[in-house]
């Protein structure tokens, strides 16, 4: 049997963007990651199910040259859940963009809090705790500059609806600088 | 198989089928909340007995096994309910059951910020479908179908109400679960190409064919994508970042039941796919202990009660995880007698943490000095 290495490259391929793409910050680009993850996937259980053959109708062809139909059913199902996910990511992304007018994946408020505490020695006052006096501080904290300026640095014009969370987040960093 | 047994067996589809239903209903009856509270009940309570059925029939006469639409086998989907199944789903669902009626009683989801009420019933009823899949499949795609039902369920309760820390922790815990079920799904794929089918009883008898180069990538592939969902120590991290977040009955749920489905994952890859695997037993016991450490010491440097016990939540992951590891029926015996225990203690622990954030107002032990005096 010849193994499909085309396809097998390409699943590859796609597993290698989609796994760059689901690092970025930028949520945008997480859910095109998820969508590309998806589709590498999709194709490698295509693949499991053989070289192809005509196509599984009873009658059209022998049964032999059949291509196998339980890999295709169940690469629809997939198919359908991803696009599930996919709808709910994006109102997430959507409730993220109108919340922080940005669709950068910000810090974890609890963990800067838990790492300033520690690095105070335990000293801890009531607002700590706080969400809101913690995004007050969160623009002098030295690593959350780091992956702003990355962010907002070298955006390319392709996507356009990017531009004024580009321009937010450029605002913002200016603050901290 | 006798009339009884085979009577059962239509039976079975029924707490998968029930909650679907009732969340069908529950929608519709959206405007009618005292409807709907009674339907979700009525509904869970109905699978509550079912389960209880199915538990004694499977330990007095086997496992039950029925082909949906009689499909056959390798193409229909397949549920089996053995003692272990049976017993897992008794649990969920009379935690499920439980936590409702908390949920209702204390109407925490009702005066929670914006929380739109009427979601909260049909949602949940689908999260007590999926885990019910998940627990009788007994194939492979119909395990995944299974969790991306809970999982889909669960991405919407955990963002109820979409409010700033819920929208960020969804994002993490969505991102961090649908990755782990596309690994799943290239498992299910390698399983399919190495195997040619994906029904569990058979995937068992024929992986003891296939060279133990291939059945060892399949196996982590799989195990991988099961320790995500489990939270095993080096695929944890997302656990206490956003189960905390979400009101009290939806992490009461969570934490009992969504980790424990990862589990009964795991113990019936070690015990029926992959029975003597050296390499993977040594791996398994190393992330377990390193499972125990690092979550009870995340859990030591927390403030937030909610945090503290998603840590110890992923301590405890490690107990279960080690007794399937030893891979000695003792072992498994202990895993599965403590996945049921920590089920019901664990859900408890939270709903008790939903009553401090009542009375105290917060989860933070610094605010909450002198609960006992209130």
């Amino acid at each position: 049997m010849t193994s499909p290495i085309v396809l097998l490259g390409l699943v590859g391929v796609l597993y290698t963007a989609g796994v760059y793409l689901i690092l970025e910050r930028s949520l945008t680009r997480v859910l095109l990651g998820v969508l590309v993850l998806g589709n590498a996937t999709n194709v490698l259980v295509v693949v499991a199910g053989g070289r192809a053959g005509e196509a599984p109708l009873v009658g059209r062809a022998p049964e032999s040259a059949m291509s196998d139909a339980l890999v295709q059913a169940l690469v629809l199902t997939a198919i359908v859940i991803t696009f599930g996910v996919t709808a709910f990511l994006l109102a997430l992304i959507h409730r993220t963009w109108t919340l922080e007018r940005e669709d950068d994946l910000a810090e974890d408020v609890e963990d800067r809090s838990l790492r300033r505490r520690l690095a105070r020695g335990e000293q801890e006052d009531e607002e700590e705790l706080d969400t809101t006096s913690c995004e007050n501080v969160a623009d002098t904290d030295p690593d959350e500059d780091d992956g702003r300026s990355t962010e907002s640095g070298p955006d390319p014009a392709g996507d356009g609806h990017r531009a004024p969370a580009a321009s937010a987040t450029g605002a913002g960093g200016e603050d901290a600088r | 198989m006798n009339p009884g047994s085979s009577l059962l067996a239509t039976v079975i589809p029924l707490p998968v089928l029930l909650p679907l239903l009732g969340a069908g209903l529950t929608l519709v009856l959206a405007r009618r909340p005292t409807l709907q509270r009674a339907v979700s009940v009525t509904v869970l309570s109905a699978v509550v007995v079912i389960a209880a059925l199915l538990l004694v029939a499977a330990v007095q006469s086997g496992p039950i096994v029925i082909t949906v639409g009689s499909w056959p086998v390798p193409l229909g989907i397949t549920l089996v309910v053995d003692p272990l199944s049976a017993l897992m789903l008794l649990t969920s669902m009379t935690v499920t059951l439980a936590v409702l009626v908390y949920a209702i009683g204390q109407g925490v989801y009702d005066r929670d910020e914006a929380t739109p009420i009427t979601i909260f019933h049909p949602t949940y009823l689908v999260l007590a479908a999926g885990v019910a899949n998940a627990f009788l499949a007994g194939d492979l795609f119909n395990l995944y179908v299974g969790f991306e039902v809970l999982l889909m369920a669960s991405y919407v309760l955990l963002t109820l109400g979409g409010s700033r820390s819920r929208v960020r922790a969804g994002v993490t815990y969505v991102v961090v679960n649908v990755v782990s079920s596309l690994i799943f799904l290239a498992g299910i794929a390698l399983v399919y190409a190495a195997v040619g089918t994906l029904n569990l009883a058979q995937i068992s008898v024929r992986m003891a064919d296939v060279s133990p180069g291939t059945a060892l990538t399949i196996h982590l592939v799989l195990l991988t994508a099961f320790g995500i969902k489990a939270a095993v120590f080096p695929l944890s991290a997302w656990l206490p970042d956003s189960y905390p977040t979400a009101a009290a009955p939806v992490t009461a749920v969570f934490a009992g039941l969504l980790t424990k489905v990862g589990v009964y994952s795991i113990i019936r890859m070690e015990t029926l796919v992959f029975p003597d695997s050296d390499v993977t037993q040594t791996v398994l016991l190393v992330a377990a202990g390193l499972t125990m450490l690092v979550g009870a010491l995340g859990a030591i440097a927390q403030a937030d009660i909610k945090r503290v016990l998603s840590f110890t939540l992923v301590s405890h992951i490690g107990y279960m995880i080690f007794g399937i590891a030893l891979a000695t029926p003792l072992g498994v015996a202990g895993a599965v007698f403590y996945v049921v225990h920590h089920i019901t203690v664990q859900a408890t622990l939270f709903c008790v943490v939903g009553l401090i954030e009542g009375v105290g107002g917060s989860t933070s032990v610094t605010r909450l000095g002198g609960l006992a005096r209130a």
